[in-house]
C-alpha cells in the first residue's frame, strides 16, 4: 500500500474536505496561503499520509515508536525508519565494496 | 548544520508509471532530505485534477535536462545531490515497486505546497544511486506544464 489515494466525491468541496486535523502534524499542505490538510509520517517506512474520517483505510499504532503507522503489512513489526535507513546504507556499503 | 537547496523546473505532467517528472538523487556520503514541495502552473486556468507521488528509485536514468540545485544560503557550496528533469527519453530510472513515500492529488487551479516538520522529511538513504522520483500518476484531461520547486537539505 503505502499510498493514500484521495478521491473527490460530489459532496466534497475539495480533495481535502473531511481530512483529519492533526494535533501534532508531520507535514502541512497549503493551497495558496490557506492550511488545508495535515500529513503524518509513518515511523516505520517514512511514508507521509493524510487521515480522512470514514475513508475505511486501516492504520496502525506502534507502541514502541508511540506513533500512528501507515497500516501497510510491512510496517507491522517495529523497525523504526532510522533503523531501516541504517540497514539500507549498510547493504549499500557492502555492495560498493564488492 | 544541514545545508538547504532549491531545485525548480517546468515540465509537462504526462502520466507515466516509468518516466518521472523530476528526480532527486542522493549520494553515498550524505542523506538527502526533501522538506518542501511546491506545485503550480502558469498554463491557462482549468479544472484539471492530477495526482503526483514520490517513488523510491535505485538508478538515476538519463533525464531530459539536469537542474543545478541552488543553495538557499549563497555562502554554501554546490549540492552533492543531483536533480534531473524530464523528459526521460533513452534510459528511464529503475523505480522500486510500491515504495511511495508521498502522494497528493492537486487541482490545476490551486498552487499546492507541502511542508514537512523538522525530522519528518522525505529521506533518501546515504547509498549510491538512491533517489526519489516524482511521478505523475493520474490526470483528468490533457497534460499541461507544471512549475515545480523542491527544497531539500543535505
Amino acid at each position: 500500500m503505502g499510498l493514500t489515494t484521495l478521491i473527490k466525491v460530489p459532496s466534497q468541496k475539495d480533495f481535502y474536505d473531511g481530512t483529519q486535523w492533526e494535533r501534532k502534524p508531520h507535514g502541512t499542505i497549503l493551497l495558496g496561503d490557506k492550511e488545508v490538510a495535515h500529513t503524518l509520517m509513518c515511523p516505520h517506512c517514512g511514508n507521509h499520509f493524510i487521515s480522512r474520517k470514514g475513508s475505511g483505510v486501516r492504520r496502525g499504532f506502534c507502541m514502541g515508536c508511540k506513533a500512528v503507522t501507515c497500516g501497510d503489512v510491512a510496517c507491522g513489526p517495529c523497525i523504526p525508519f532510522e533503523k531501516r535507513l541504517e540497514i539500507a546504507e549498510e547493504i549499500g556499503r557492502i555492495l560498493q565494496k564488492g | 548544520m544541514a545545508r538547504s537547496y532549491a531545485a525548480l523546473g517546468s515540465v509537462t505532467n504526462t502520466v507515466s508509471t516509468t518516466l518521472p517528472l523530476l528526480m532527486v538523487m542522493g549520494a553515498a556520503n550524505i542523506r538527502t532530505k526533501i522538506y518542501e514541495i511546491n506545485l503550480g502552473t502558469s498554463a491557462t486556468p482549468a479544472d484539471a485534477a492530477a495526482r503526483y507521488a514520490f517513488q523510491r528509485a535505485t538508478t538515476a536514468g538519463t533525464p531530459g535536462s539536469s537542474v543545478t540545485p541552488q543553495p538557499i544560503d549563497a555562502a554554501d557550496p554546490a549540492a552533492i545531490s543531483t536533480v534531473g528533469l524530464a523528459v526521460y527519453t533513452s534510459t528511464p530510472p529503475v523505480l522500486t515497486a510500491n515504495q511511495f513515500v508521498w502522494g497528493e492529488s492537486v487541482n490545476q487551479r490551486a498552487t499546492f505546497r507541502w511542508v514537512a516538520q523538522q525530522t519528518k522529511e522525505l529521506v533518501i538513504p546515504a547509498v549510491a544511486n538512491n533517489g526519489l522520483a516524482l511521478m505523475s500518476q493520474a490526470l483528468g484531461g490533457t497534460a499541461y506544464a507544471i512549475d515545480l520547486t523542491v527544497y531539500f537539505e543535505e
